[in-house]
């Protein structure tokens, strides 16, 4: 008897352990809750678009690569010859459909924040409508028209030249069986210009320059009608940014402090309207933009400015100084460094990148005031820039299709470094010489017909997704 | 868990109350022997039913009290079939002759829950002895077991003290999840693997000092493993610590000491010094500079090559890299323990010091350990065991792989041999700027010298057991093991020169900690089921709950004052400041009958219920049954016949395991934080999840053959088995329009089939003279047979399809250099029958319709071990190789170290055999300048793209061991009072055979195959002593 007791205990005990088992097998993430509580207060909705903010900032989106990109398939950077490997297939013009690094992280980056977007954008109904929540809900919107508008002319065709070629497939709702095909390039943009009208209509609060605000919204909606080459409404949207907006450019003499300075505007309205957010503790670390251009603090240092972009300063110009001269380990000759990032080391905060900028809408303004014949207001908007960067300018007074010329040269001058000037060339069916080496020289002759110009769908979403067609040329 | 704790806590303390009465005794003499009739020093020798024991003598000889009325003594030695003897009435001259086990059927093998006699054994379980891995210059055990167990592959990828190690038993058994097999030390499912989170690779099974291991067993086909179910499907390995044994207390001494140096780089791998390195340079430059000027003469081309060779600092130093980076390293080891007891309580005490300084500057492992067991036994009917592991390491390892640009093993080839790591006054060069220095990568010597790359590790392996034998063959077992593991890592990158320079230094504090238990009850049931005593059963069965914990702190602070301090407290910034955790909990039940016909014919049958934390609800359990049969055919009278046989068994089992080592959270839809942005917290939805998720499931077949000849001088070991692993969890690609780029769920199918054959004979064994010979041989085939919508998927340079082995390579196929103009030439498409100079339009591997594989795979397709030893009176050689054949390694960095599309790096010899003029033969095409530029013809420079021109032949023999050693004579032994003493001298990794002339680096690199410039291996050579008395 006794001893039978004594298996009596611990049999016991196992009993006691197996009926408690649910609750013994339920362990929970420490880091995640349930989707379906996460978004269900104006806090909530917040928390949710600081997510999506985050999102923009990853290196393979606004953080780096789609600003480097602008520049290096265009006509004003390099790769040297002693490099890191980054950027080497859009240096070299040589991007495969298999194994493209930037054509996979672009394409899957974007669509992660699209769905950030699509996830406020469904739930904010559930949230009482107050001026807070509608701002946010208006940034989500304005978040998902920019990241579909930089898929769209990073992927497809331009809609200047092929409005109905493919585009991006559109996702508005989240449904992980989806295998969507390739929306038209004019139903992307047709999508792009609803999302930042309801933003443009949503929001109310200004949060500074690192957050979307109602112009931010509308200074991108003239980027787009620009893009599409549809002028009338771009000088209706550029003209209500800056007559309306409250943004204005700052005086030549504090520019280079402003781009040296990596704090985001939290009230005041200077010449950025949107910018993606770097921080000291969020940021990319060594893969922070700054570092691709200098070799500061441990950067790379891979990417060159082409001497000509360097010459189109005049002394004067304020530009200039936002630009140096210097050698590079490796590279014969003389190096012409940017300076636009050069806080990537510092330990206090880092380099932003800017999205939309206020001279970028005087002279999207400036091209649609000659595009609908109006020279005197191109001219005029065009030297509103122009003679604020270098006071010693009297200004441009060109006619005729020289005035495009000169919007071109000073779009150049003035969004270096931006990401900026492969859509102008690609947009007007330009066609340019593209240094990729400096010592020795080779250079890439690019015409409008190149299909490198386009990124290649990424193999893993074609192997996914048999509805999708890739890109010509891949 | 304190319900829990309590509840063992009674149980214990209602064992210790009750003590057993000592009747009146007499004293028994005589001596154990071998079956040649010499003494067996050290043999247990207990009176059966008692609790009176002792040890024999170096002569073997015994003085024993026992209880009045005691029929036999249970005696008992290491290597020796345990005897139970009958003493009748004798008392003096009692001759007990033991039968050596080694070679035999008749020994007893540790399985999951148990240990069974190697003849009642229906499953295919590989042994390895606690003396086969002891006082090895390896850090862990799994590190020791390669080549030592038929089906068991031990891949090294790293020569890094402490590194990591994948096993893999029969084979791939997943994709998505796990391939490590389970380790279960003492009865406790710990967690394994690298648990580090810092630190390039550590190992948890570095924690465990081989020496203190009596024996690992290797669980292979269902009839073992399913009893683990759903953590059983890759195998198990199942380790037992040392024990001690009654009688006198016996202490061992080791000590051993040696040397490491990094193995021999194939001479086409090592990096080029500055004259060889320039003269390519400078010719790629000439060559691409003829062609942007194709009217310019040589004369200027080459000038202008040599401006930017200036550029690099040309000639003016010549730097041995990899004599700055590479060195020879030291190894000692020391360990002590005691070991015996009365019949009563027996205990076994440890501890150890091993040390190995690595051949790569900056890495280094110490390891203190210490080992208590103790078994105690309060009568006939209760007996509790304790056990007690606590380790401590410490590790230097400076990133020790490709992931940065601060690892030296990466810059021993990255650097140029033209780049001065000193100034001119001897102090170190961290110049970034300027031609020929530090701008791409950083100087590595400064980097050493000054950043921090450190692990503490701390850790506990304890188990309290307590059993009771409720009736003569119903035992209840319970026990309580804890694993414990703490891990302190702290990074330190200075101000001035590397990672720390972009953040003006950096601290980087890391912690975490796991705290695992395994609660075990079972009760074993033994009967003859019939009267004779020819039909037997052997039931248990039992619970098992698993707990584990993982804590986590991560703390970071920037900004530095001063260079002389490292600790964070002196930094200014903090970054990162969090804790986190991660979970999992398992409860199973278990059961195993076993019926004998007079140990003829067996037949086994075993089940486990488990219960996961790891899948929802709906899917939290799963069944892994498995039935198993065996046939001693040698016991049959027919046999009786048959001189020359000894044993033969012939076994088969069926039966199926799972996989559940998908972690923690996956199957849940989640929303998740830390997506921070201008300094405000943010979130997203980032687990896409799948409540459907369930085990992976290993359905195994198992047929082997089990035979020894001419007295067990010859045995045999052949199995044949098939294992097919289905609802295997892959990464089902989604459209990345969704958000996210996959979905786990159970859809693959993939099998592996193989042959095992291991042969041990003593082919020479006279008068002082023996020769023991073991050879082992796997044949793996692996298959995927099921992909998500069997299509081919294509996941770097990996092609999983239906058809293929799992680790095929997939890339363009590398047709050679065009000897008329030095051109790179790659075929065309899969049926090779074109070549193309243009990498990118290549359509073989480009195509995403029609992929096509290489067809060559990065496992291997051959391998195991051959071991020899030599014994000649005292002296004793031995000699353990291992072979590897089948499979390709990938060189994955050459696109940096040879040909000059990269010319800022340091390149491999075997660049040197470049394409020059018309007619040459060579695989290394003409050289050009940089990225952009190649021949006339060819629009960019990609020689160096990933094709098959970097993939080598992975065959290759090493002698992994080489053992020198003279024991002392009994006779010389006795005389100083030892009861042992042995002198060696080992030699590690000496010797290495290749098959493949281009192979520039050593062949093992890990389970893909991929070369990632890990730390170079050793090769020892070491002394030791071992001295026991």
């Amino acid at each position: 008897m006794k001893s039978r007791m004594k298996i009596l205990i611990p049999c016991l005990a196992v009993l006691l352990f197996a009926s408690c088992t649910k609750d013994y097998l339920n362990d929970k993430p420490y880091t995640s809750v349930v989707l379906q509580d996460a978004i269900k207060t104006e806090g909530d909705l917040l928390v949710a678009v600081t997510g999506m903010y985050s999102v923009l900032r990853t290196t393979d989106l606004f953080g780096r690569t789609l600003p480097v990109k602008g520049d290096i398939m265009a006509d004003n950077t390099f790769v040297i010859t002693a490099n890191s490997g980054r950027y080497i297939t859009m240096n070299s013009f040589t991007s495969t459909a298999v194994g493209d690094a930037y054509a996979l992280a672009v394409w899957q980056n974007a669509y992660i924040g699209i769905k950030y977007a699509n996830s406020i954008i469904a739930a904010a109904p559930g949230i009482t409508a107050t001026a807070n929540s509608k701002q946010y809900l208006g940034e989500a919107y304005a978040a998902r028209a920019l990241l579909y508008f930089e898929l769209a002319r990073n992927y497809g065709h331009p809609y200047t030249a092929a409005p109905n070629d493919l585009g991006v497939p559109l996702v508005l709702t989240f449904d992980q069986n989806l295998l969507p095909k390739r929306n038209t390039v004019k139903e992307v943009y047709t999508q792009v210009i609803a999302d930042l009208e309801q933003a443009y209509s949503l929001m109310s609060v200004y949060r500074g320059t690192s957050y979307f605000s109602k112009y931010a919204a509308r200074a991108l909606e003239a980027r787009v009608y620009q893009n599409m080459g549809d002028w009338a409404n771009a000088k209706t949207t550029a003209l209500d940014v800056v007559t309306s907006s409250g943004f204005a450019l700052l005086p030549s003499a504090s520019y280079v402090a402003y781009w040296g300075s990596p704090v985001a505007q939290t009230t005041t309205k200077n010449e950025t309207l949107f910018e993606v957010e770097s921080d000291y503790t969020s940021n990319n670390g060594f893969d922070q933009i700054g570092f691709i251009y200098l070799t500061l603090g441990g950067g790379y240092g891979d990417i060159l400015a082409n001497s000509d972009l360097y010459a189109a300063y005049s002394a004067t110009d304020v530009r200039k100084s936002l630009m140096s001269t210097g050698t590079r380990s490796g590279q014969a000759g003389t190096a012409y460094f940017c300076n636009k990032y050069i806080n990537a080391a510092s330990a206090t905060d880092k380099d932003d990148t800017k999205v939309v900028r206020l001279a970028d809408v005087m002279l999207i303004l400036a091209e649609a005031y000659y595009n609908t014949a109006d020279p005197v207001n191109a001219n005029l908007y065009l030297n509103k820039v122009a003679t604020q960067r270098d006071p010693s300018f009297t200004g441009w007074t060109d006619a005729g299709a020289q005035i495009l010329e000169d919007i071109l040269v000073e779009r150049r001058k003035e969004l270096a470094f931006e990401g900026s000037r492969l859509w102008d060339l690609v947009r007007l069916q330009r066609s340019w010489t593209k240094t990729s080496n400096q010592s020795p020289l080779v250079t890439i002759a690019v015409t409008p017909t190149n299909t490198q110009l386009i990124l290649p769908i990424p193999t893993n979403e074609i192997n996914a997704n048999p509805n999708i067609v890739q890109n010509p040329g891949y | 868990m304190t319900k829990l704790m309590t509840l063992l806590m009674c149980f214990c303390l209602a064992v210790v109350q009750l003590t057993a009465q000592t009747p009146a005794s007499r004293t028994v003499k005589g001596k154990v022997t071998d079956d040649k009739g010499a003494g067996i020093a050290n043999a247990s020798v207990i009176a059966k039913g008692s609790t009176k024991g002792t040890t024999t003598a170096t002569d073997g000889s015994f003085s024993l009290a026992v209880p009045a009325g005691t029929k036999s003594l249970v005696v008992s030695s290491m290597n020796f079939t345990t005897l139970d003897f009958a003493i009748g009435n004798k008392e003096t001259a009692i001759t007990i002759s033991l039968q050596s086990s080694t070679n035999s059927l008749d020994e007893v093998v540790v399985v999951g829950y148990g240990t069974q006699k190697k003849t009642d054994l229906t499953a295919a379980v590989g042994k390895v002895s606690g003396d086969k891995v002891a006082d090895v210059p390896l850090s862990s055990i799994d590190q020791v077991l390669q080549g030592k167990v038929a089906g068991l592959q031990s891949v090294t990828f790293s020569g890094q003290p402490g590194a990591n190690q994948s096993i893999r038993i029969r084979g791939i058994g997943s994709s998505s999840a796990s391939s490590q097999p389970l380790y279960v030390i003492d009865g406790i499912q710990i967690n394994q693997g690298d648990l580090s989170r810092q630190t390039t690779s550590s190992n948890v099974l570095e924690q465990l000092n081989p020496d203190d291991v009596e024996s690992i067993s290797v669980l292979k086909d269902a009839a073992a493993t399913a009893i683990y179910g759903s953590r059983g499907a890759n195998g198990v390995l199942v380790i037992t610590t040392k024990r001690g044994k009654a009688g006198n207390t016996r202490f061992a001494l080791n000590g051993e000491v040696g040397n490491n140096k990094p193995v021999d780089l194939p001479a086409g791998g090592i990096p080029l010094r500055t004259n060889d390195w320039l003269t390519l340079f400078k010719e790629a430059y000439t060559n691409s500079y003829l062609v942007s000027n194709p009217a310019a003469s040589l004369a200027t081309a080459q000038a202008a090559a040599l401006t930017t060779a200036n550029n690099y600092g040309n000639g003016s130093v010549d730097i041995d890299w990899p004599g700055l980076l590479l060195k020879s390293g030291g190894q000692s080891q020391y360990n002590v323990s005691a070991s015996g007891g009365d019949a009563k309580t027996q205990f076994f005490i440890s501890t150890g010091y091993f040390k190995q300084v690595g051949t790569t500057i900056g890495e280094d492992l110490v390891r203190y350990s210490a080992t208590i067991n103790l078994d105690h036994t309060v009568n006939s009917k209760m007996s509790f065991s304790l056990n007690l592991q606590p380790t401590y390491s410490s590790q230097n390892s400076f990133i020790s792989n490709s992931s940065a640009f601060a690892s030296p093993t990466m810059e021993f080839y990255f650097m140029r041999p033209t780049s001065n790591p000193y100034n001119a006054d001897g102090t170190y060069n961290v110049d970034r700027v300027s031609p020929a220095n530090f701008s791409g990568i950083y100087n590595p010597l400064y980097i050493v010298a000054n950043d921090i790359h450190h692990l503490d590790n701390f850790s506990a392996l304890g188990k309290a057991e307590g059993k009771y034998n409720i009736l003569s063959n119903l035992k209840f077992t319970t026990s309580f093991g804890l694993q414990y593991n703490n891990l302190e890592e702290f990074q330190y990158n200075n101000p001035i020169h590397g990672d720390g320079a972009a953040s003006v230094g950096r601290g980087i504090s890391t912690y975490a900690r796991y705290l695992l238990y395994d609660w075990t009850n079972q009760l074993s049931y033994h009967a003859n089921i019939t009267r004779s005593k020819n039909l037997s059963l052997d039931l248990s069965a039992g619970t098992e709950a698993i707990n584990s914990r993982g804590y986590f702190i991560t703390a970071q602070t920037n900004n530095y004052p001063t260079t002389l301090l490292v600790d964070a407290a002196n930094a200014s910034t903090p970054v990162t400041g969090t804790n986190n955790g991660s979970d999992y909990n398992f409860f199973s039940i278990f059961a195993r009958g076993q019926i004998s016909y007079k140990g003829k014919y067996i037949l086994q049958g075993s089940f486990r219920r488990d219960g996961s934390s790891r899948f929802a609800e709906s899917n939290q359990y799963g069944n892994f049954p498995a039935g198993s049969i065996a046939w001693n055919v040698s016991k049959e009278n027919f046999m009786s016949n048959v001189r020359f046989v000894s044993d033969v068994k012939i076994r088969a089992s069926y039966g199926s395991a799972g996989n559940a080592e998908v972690g923690n959270y996956g199957w849940r839809q989640t929303y998740g934080y830390g997506l921070n942005y201008n300094n405000q917290p943010g979130g997203g939805f980032n687990g896409i999840g799948n409540s459907n998720l369930q085990w992976e499931h290993a359905n195994m077949t198992d047929v082997g053959l089990e035979a020894s000849f001419f007295k067990h001088r010859v045995s045999l070991i052949v199995d044949y088995y098939n294992k097919v692993s289905d609802k295997l969890l892959f990464n089902q690609p989604l459209s990345y329009t969704t958000g996210f780029s996959s979905i786990t769920n159970n859809i693959g199918v993939m099998s592996n089939k193989g042959i095992e054959i291991t042969v041990n004979a003593t082919p020479v064994s006279v008068k002082n003279f023996t020769w023991d010979l073991s050879v082992n041989f796997t044949n793996n085939t692996n298959h995927v047979t099921q992909t998500p919508g069997n299509q081919v998927i294509i996941s770097g340079v990996q092609y999983i399809a239906p058809g293929h082995d799992y680790y095929e390579f997939y890339m363009r196929q590398w047709a050679g250099v065009d000897p008329a103009t030095g051109n790179p030439l790659w075929y065309t498409d899969g049926t090779k029958s074109a070549t193309t100079t243009n990498y990118s339009t290549t359509g073989l591997a480009a195509t995403a319709a029609q992929p096509v594989s290489t067809d060559k795979s990065a496992s291997p397709k051959y391998y195991g071990g051959v071991s020899n030893t030599i014994t000649f009176k005292q002296f004793s050689f031995s000699a353990d190789f291992y072979y590897n054949f089948g499979n390709y390694v990938r060189d994955s960095w050459a696109n940096y170290l040879t040909d000059e599309v990269n010319p800022s790096y340091g390149k491999m010899a075997y660049t040197l055999t470049r394409w020059q003029k018309p007619g040459d033969i060579t695989n290394v095409p003409k050289l050009f300048y940089g990225t952009t530029q190649s021949g006339v013809g060819i629009t960019n420079n990609q020689s160096v793209g990933t094709s098959t021109r970097f993939l080598y032949k992975g065959d290759f023999i090493r002698l992994r061991n080489i053992v020198f050693s003279y024991s002392a004579s009994p006779s010389l032994v006795k005389k100083l009072k030892l009861t042992a003493l042995k002198f060696y001298v080992r030699g590690t990794n000496l010797w290495l055979k290749t098959y493949d002339d281009r192979l520039p680096f050593d062949p093992e690199q890990g389970v893909t195959s991929q070369s990632n410039l890990n730390v170079l291996y050793n090769k020892s050579v070491t002394a030791g002593l071992n001295i026991g008395f």
